[in-house]
C-alpha cells in the first residue's frame, strides 16, 4: 500500500512537471513568427554566449521586472516579440513606442517624464519619448554625486537613463554582439572571442565590399518581421540557425538547452511542488490520527508518504535544474547571490530528506519544503535582469575554490537555516497548540541539535577554507572583511547552541530558542553585510532588501520573545516535565 | 571583645583529607576558568565586537578597524554604528576588544583540558577540534604582531627590490656618491618626524655631519603651485629645491579613516642644522610623490626624501610582462598575471615567474601576490612577510578532522541508540 501510494504521487507529479514543459506559454500566439526559434539563436552579451531569448527576457525583466509584457491593447506577449520590435525600430518599425515595458515607480520621476501615476506603474517610451533630454540632464547632474550619497530619486533617474542607453544600444545594433569571429584556432576554447556587433558587420561588409553571411542573414530576419511577413522571417531564422549550427555546434547546442531551460521555468515549478509537499503533510499530521497525539507522530500515514515520495521527485527537478545551471556556466552551483538562494533550498532539502530518514515523523520533509520553497522565492526576488550566469570577476575566477569555500558556506547556510526553521516550528506548535507530549519535544530538540552539528561542521569548514583562498590571494589568512566577519558569526552562534546544550544552559526550548538566532545571524550575513557596501565580497546594494531583511530579523526577534514565555502559558502537553 | 588575632600564613598542618582553603580556591578558580558557561559568555561577546567591527566597516577603513576593535584589549564601541548614518546618534561604551575575547578564549579552553582532559575515542574529536582552534588562535596572535606587508609597484621592464608600506613614511638622507652601484641611506621613521614637531628637538644620527629638525609635518597633503604670500607666510620658509615654487597644503587624513582605501600623502618641510653652530643651513620641502630634493653641502650633495615606508627584500624583481583581459564586450576583468624575472645572486637564482590571481610567487619566507594595477603596463604586487603563514593551513585541517570525527561518532551513537530502542 505504502509503495502504491508513493509511486502514484511520484507519477502524478512527474506527468504535472512533464506538461509544465510541453505546455504554451500563458501568452498570446503572435501571428505565425516563430520567435521560439528565434530565440534560440546565440549571441554574445555580458561576457558569454547565449540564446538571444535570454537576452530578451533580462531585458525585459530589468524594465519592467517581468519576462512578457503588454502592447497598447492590453494583450500580452512574449520577451522575444518586443526584442524584435526593438531590433527593428531602425527599420522602421515603431511599435516598441507602444509597448508598455517601463516599470517607473519614483513618483519625482513620473512627474519629470509627465506621466501620470496608474495601477502597474508599467508605461511605453511613445509616452515620454518627448521628456528623454531632460531625464538626460538630470541624469548628467546625479553623476555628478557619489554613488553612496544619491538620493533615491537620484538612483532612479540614474537607473531610467541607464535603460534608455541600453535600449539605444539595441536600437542601434551595438549589442548584443551576433557576428561569430573569425574562428581562427585558438580564438578562445568557448569561441567567445573576437564576436562583432550587427552594425560592425554590415560596415565592414560594406568597406570590404565582401558580403558577410552572418550579417546579412541577421539583417534579413529583421527585414522579414519589420515588413509583418512571418513567413520570410521563419525561413531566415532557419537559414540562420543552420548557418550558426554548421559553425558553432556545441555553442548552439548550448544556447538551445538555455532557451528551452528559460521556458521550463523548473525552479517555478519545483516551488510549487514545495508547497504542496508541505501542505500533504501538515495535513497527515491533523487526520484522523489517534489522541494523544496528532502532531507529528512515528505512525506511517498515507499522507505522509505522498509528500514524501513527492518531495523526492520535487527535489529531482530542483537537482535537474542546478545541474543545466551548472553545465551552462562551467561553474560549481554558487557564483553569485542568486545561485546562492537556489543552493541553500536545494542542499536544505537535501538535509531534511536525510533527517526524515532518521526520524519518520514528517518533521525533516516539512521543514525542507518550506526552506525549498522560501528560498526559490528569495532567488526568484533577487533576479533583476542581470544575467543571472553573469561572468566572474577575476579574482573570484577559480573553480577550486568556488566548489569548496563557497559551497562549504553555503551548505552552512543551509543547515543553519533548516534548524532555525525547526525551532521556530517548536516554539510555534509548542505555544500554541496542545500536541506536542515530551516524546516528540525531546526528539524535536535533538533533530535541531543534530543539525546544528551538520551546520558547524560546514560553517567552519567553509570559512577556514575561504581563509585559505584569501591567504592564496592576496596574502591574509583572515583579513576581517565583512563577509568574512559574517560567516564567523554563523559559527559563533552555532557553537553558542551546542555549548549552552553542553553547559546545561539550554535544553530543549533553549536549544530552538538558540536555533531562531541562527536564523537571524544567517540572514544578516548573507544579505545584510551586502548592504554595507563595502567589502571584497559585496555582490550587490539592493535597498528594498533592507526592507526585507529587517522585517525577517524583526519576526524571528518576535520568535525569540514569545519562546522565552513562561512554560505554564505553553499549549502543549509537554510543559509538565 | 576579642583582639584580631594579626593574619598568619595558612596553617601547615591541616589534615591531608580537608582541601586547604588555598587548594578549595584555587580548585574553584580552575572550574570557573575551564566552565563551559564561560565558553559561551565568552562566545556571545566575541560576536558582539565582530558584528560591531563588521558595521564599523561602513565608516572606518579595514586598518582602523582592526586597530580600534580586534587587535586591542579595550574597545570603545560607537553606539552610532548600529544605526542609519543619518540618525547622527551619538555616544560609546567601553567592550572587551578581540585581543581580551580571544586571549580569555585560549585561556578558558586551555583550563578546560587541564580539567577534563581524557583520551577516549568518544573525546579525541573534541581534543582534535580544540587543539586546532589553540592554534588557530595564536596563529592571529603571531599575523598581528609578526606579519609585515607591503606593496612593490613595477613598471614593464623594470625592477624592484623593495616594498612600500602606505601607512606609513620615512625620511631618507641619501647620499650617492659613496659607491657607483649602490646607494647609501640613512631613514628617519615617522615618528620621530613627528616627535621632532612636538618637542622642538633636532634628530641627530652619528653618520651625519647635521642635524635634522622638521619645522612643519602635514599627515596628508596635497602640492599645489604658487600661493599668495599672506598663506605663504604662515609655512616655514624654504631655502632651497622644490619648495620655492611649490606649496604644501594640509588636507584632512584619508588612510584608515576612509573605505575608499586611498593612502596620505604625508608632507615635511625640514630643516637641516649645523652641528656646530646649531644654525640653520636650508630649509627644504619633502613629501611624498616629490622627487628626491638635493641638499648641497659645499661639494657634498645628499637627496632627501619623505617617502612611503620602505623595506628591502633578499631578491630583485623585474616586470617583464603584465597582462590584463577583460571578458569580451564588457570591462569585467577576466584575469591579470605578470610574468617576472626573480633575480637573487646570494641564492643563485635566475629564473622567470607568472604571478596571478590566486597564484602567488612564495620565495625565502615572502610572499608575491598579484594585487592590482595602473594603466595597461604598471603592475603591483602585494608582499607579505608572514612567518605563521602555513599554521593556519594545519590547524584548519585538524579542526575539520575533529569536526568529523566526533560528529560522526555522535551520529552513528544517536542512530543505534534509536535502532535499539526501537526494537525494544
Amino acid at each position: 500500500m505504502k509503495w502504491v501510494i508513493a509511486i502514484a504521487t511520484a507519477a502524478l507529479a512527474l506527468l504535472y512537471v512533464g506538461m509544465a514543459l510541453r505546455a504554451p506559454l500563458p501568452v498570446a500566439p503572435d501571428a505565425g513568427y516563430d520567435f521560439d526559434a528565434f530565440g534560440r539563436v546565440p549571441v554574445v552579451a555580458g561576457g558569454r554566449v547565449k540564446p538571444l531569448d535570454t537576452v530578451a527576457r533580462n531585458a525585459l525583466l530589468l524594465m519592467s521586472h517581468r519576462q512578457t509584457f503588454r502592447d497598447e491593447s492590453g494583450k500580452s506577449h512574449e520577451a522575444m516579440r518586443w526584442f524584435c520590435d526593438v531590433l527593428t525600430y531602425n527599420l522602421d518599425n515603431d511599435a516598441m513606442l507602444n509597448a508598455k515595458v517601463f516599470r517607473i515607480e519614483h513618483e519625482d520621476v513620473l512627474s519629470l517624464m509627465g506621466l501620470e501615476m496608474r495601477p502597474g506603474l508599467r508605461y511605453s517610451l511613445g509616452e515620454f519619448n518627448a521628456k528623454l533630454h531632460e531625464l538626460s540632464a538630470q541624469a548628467q547632474r546625479a553623476n555628478e554625486v557619489p554613488e553612496n550619497n544619491r538620493t533615491l530619486y537620484q538612483r532612479k533617474v540614474l537607473d531610467l537613463s541607464r535603460q534608455m542607453s541600453l535600449l539605444t544600444q539595441w536600437v542601434q545594433w551595438q549589442q548584443p554582439l551576433v557576428i561569430p569571429g573569425a574562428l581562427l584556432p585558438g580564438a578562445g576554447a568557448d569561441g567567445s572571442k573576437d564576436w562583432k556587433s550587427l552594425i560592425e558587420g554590415i560596415h565592414g561588409s560594406q568597406a570590404t565590399g565582401h558580403s558577410e553571411p552572418f550579417a546579412d542573414g541577421f539583417a534579413l530576419i529583421l527585414k522579414a518581421y519589420s515588413q509583418h511577413d512571418p513567413r520570410a522571417f521563419n525561413a531566415a531564422v532557419n537559414d540562420y540557425q543552420a548557418k550558426v549550427n554548421a559553425l558553432l555546434p556545441a555553442q548552439t547546442r548550448k544556447a538551445q538547452l538555455e532557451s528551452l531551460f528559460n521556458r521550463a521555468a523548473l525552479f517555478y515549478h519545483a516551488s510549487v511542488l514545495y508547497v504542496l509537499v508541505f501542505l500533504l503533510i501538515a495535513v497527515s499530521w491533523l487526520g484522523g490520527a489517534p489522541a494523544p497525539a496528532p502532531a507529528p507522530g512515528r505512525r506511517t500515514r498515507p499522507l505522509r508518504v505522498a509528500g514524501i515520495s513527492l518531495l523526492i521527485v520535487t527535489l529531482i527537478v530542483h537537482t535537474a535544474a542546478l545541474a543545466i545551471r551548472m553545465y551552462l556556466q562551467g561553474r560549481p552551483p554558487v557564483t553569485n547571490l542568486y545561485s546562492s538562494a537556489v543552493f541553500v533550498g536545494w542542499a536544505a532539502v537535501v538535509i531534511g530528506l536525510f533527517v526524515e530518514w532518521i526520524e519518520r515523523n514528517g518533521l525533516g520533509a516539512a521543514m525542507a519544503a518550506v526552506c525549498g520553497f522560501v528560498t526559490l522565492l528569495i532567488a526568484h526576488q533577487l533576479v533583476t535582469g542581470e544575467d543571472t550566469m553573469e561572468m566572474m570577476r577575476a579574482v573570484l575566477d577559480t573553480n577550486l575554490w568556488l566548489a569548496t569555500h563557497v559551497t562549504c558556506i553555503t551548505i552552512g547556510y543551509s543547515a543553519t537555516l533548516l534548524a532555525g526553521l525547526l525551532g521556530c516550528g517548536f516554539i510555534l506548535t509548542g505555544l500554541f497548540t496542545p500536541w506536542v507530549d515530551q516524546t516528540l519535544w525531546r526528539q524535536w530538540a535533538s533533530m535541531i541539535y543534530g543539525i546544528t552539528c551538520f551546520a558547524l561542521l560546514f560553517s567552519f569548514t567553509g570559512t577556514v577554507l575561504g581563509g585559505i583562498w584569501a591567504d592564496q590571494s592576496w596574502g591574509r589568512f583572515w583579513g576581517w572583511d565583512p563577509k568574512e566577519n559574517g560567516a564567523l558569526l554563523i559559527v559563533l552562534a552555532n557553537a553558542i547552541l551546542l555549548h549552552s546544550r553542553w553547559a546545561g544552559w539550554a535544553k530543549q526550548r533553549g536549544t530552538a530558542v538558540l536555533a531562531v538566532f541562527g536564523n537571524m545571524v544567517v540572514a544578516w550575513s548573507w544579505f545584510g553585510v551586502n548592504m554595507l557596501g563595502v567589502g571584497l565580497h559585496s555582490y550587490g546594494f539592493i535597498a528594498s532588501q533592507q526592507f526585507w531583511l529587517l522585517a525577517f530579523e524583526i519576526s524571528q526577534l518576535a520568535i525569540i520573545g514569545i519562546g522565552l514565555l513562561p512554560l505554564r502559558v505553553w499549549g502543549s502537553q509537554a510543559r509538565t516535565q | 571583645m576579642m583582639t584580631r588575632q594579626p593574619e598568619t600564613s595558612e596553617p601547615a598542618q591541616a589534615p591531608a583529607t580537608e582541601p586547604t582553603p588555598a587548594t578549595r580556591w584555587t580548585a574553584a578558580a580552575m572550574a570557573a576558568l575551564a566552565s563551559l558557561k564561560l565558553t559561551v559568555v565568552l562566545m556571545a561577546m566575541a560576536m558582539f565586537i565582530v558584528l560591531a567591527g563588521t558595521l564599523a566597516q561602513r565608516e572606518l577603513g579595514i586598518w582602523a578597524v582592526m586597530s580600534h576593535y580586534f587587535r586591542v584589549p579595550i574597545a570603545w564601541i560607537d553606539v552610532g554604528i548600529f544605526f542609519p548614518t543619518s540618525w547622527n546618534a551619538h555616544g560609546g561604551f567601553p567592550f572587551p576588544g578581540g585581543w581580551l575575547i580571544g586571549g580569555a578564549m585560549l585561556v578558558n579552553l586551555l583550563a578546560a583540558h587541564v580539567m577534563r582532559f581524557q583520551m577516549t575515542w568518544k573525546r579525541s574529536g573534541i581534543l582534535l577540534i580544540h587543539s586546532g582552534l589553540i592554534l588557530l588562535m595564536l596563529s592571529e596572535v603571531v599575523t598581528g604582531l609578526a606579519a609585515d606587508e607591503g606593496q612593490m609597484t613595477l613598471n614593464e621592464g623594470g625592477w624592484s627590490n623593495y616594498v612600500e608600506d602606505i601607512r606609513t613614511v620615512e625620511l631618507a638622507v641619501m647620499d650617492t656618491s659613496i659607491s657607483p652601484t649602490e646607494d647609501f641611506e640613512i631613514t628617519i621613521p615617522r615618528t620621530f618626524l613627528t616627535r621632532s614637531v612636538r618637542n622642538g628637538a633636532a634628530i641627530s644620527h652619528e653618520w651625519l655631519p647635521f642635524d635634522i629638525g622638521v619645522a612643519r609635518y602635514m599627515a596628508n597633503a596635497q602640492i599645489v603651485g604658487p600661493i599668495g604670500d599672506s598663506a605663504r607666510a604662515k609655512l616655514p620658509t624654504v631655502t632651497m629645491g622644490a619648495g620655492l615654487e611649490l606649496t604644501a597644503m594640509e588636507q584632512a587624513e584619508v588612510s584608515g579613516a576612509d573605505t575608499s582605501q586611498s593612502a596620505d600623502t604625508p608632507a615635511a618641510y625640514v630643516t637641516f642644522i649645523d652641528r656646530q653652530t646649531h644654525q640653520p643651513i636650508a630649509t627644504l620641502l619633502t613629501a611624498v610623490g616629490l622627487p628626491p630634493q638635493e641638499l648641497k653641502l659645499g661639494t657634498q650633495t645628499y637627496q632627501i626624501a619623505l617617502r612611503f615606508k620602505r623595506t628591502y627584500q633578499p631578491c630583485l624583481i623585474q616586470l617583464l610582462k603584465f597582462r590584463h583581459d577583460v571578458y569580451i564586450g564588457t570591462d569585467i576583468p577576466k584575469n591579470f598575471s605578470s610574468r617576472v624575472r626573480l633575480l637573487d645572486p646570494s641564492r643563485h637564482e635566475d629564473r622567470e615567474v607568472l604571478i596571478y590571481m590566486n597564484h602567488p610567487l612564495r620565495y625565502a619566507g615572502r610572499t608575491f601576490y598579484q594585487a592590482a594595477f595602473r594603466g595597461d603596463t604598471t603592475s603591483v604586487l602585494q608582499v607579505v612577510d608572514n612567518p605563521g603563514w602555513l599554521v593556519p593551513y594545519i590547524a584548519c585541517c585538524m579542526i575539520t578532522g575533529g569536526l568529523l570525527l566526533h560528529f560522526t561518532l555522535s551520529l552513528t551513537r544517536y542512530v543505534s541508540r534509536k535502532i535499539k530502542v526501537e526494537a525494544a
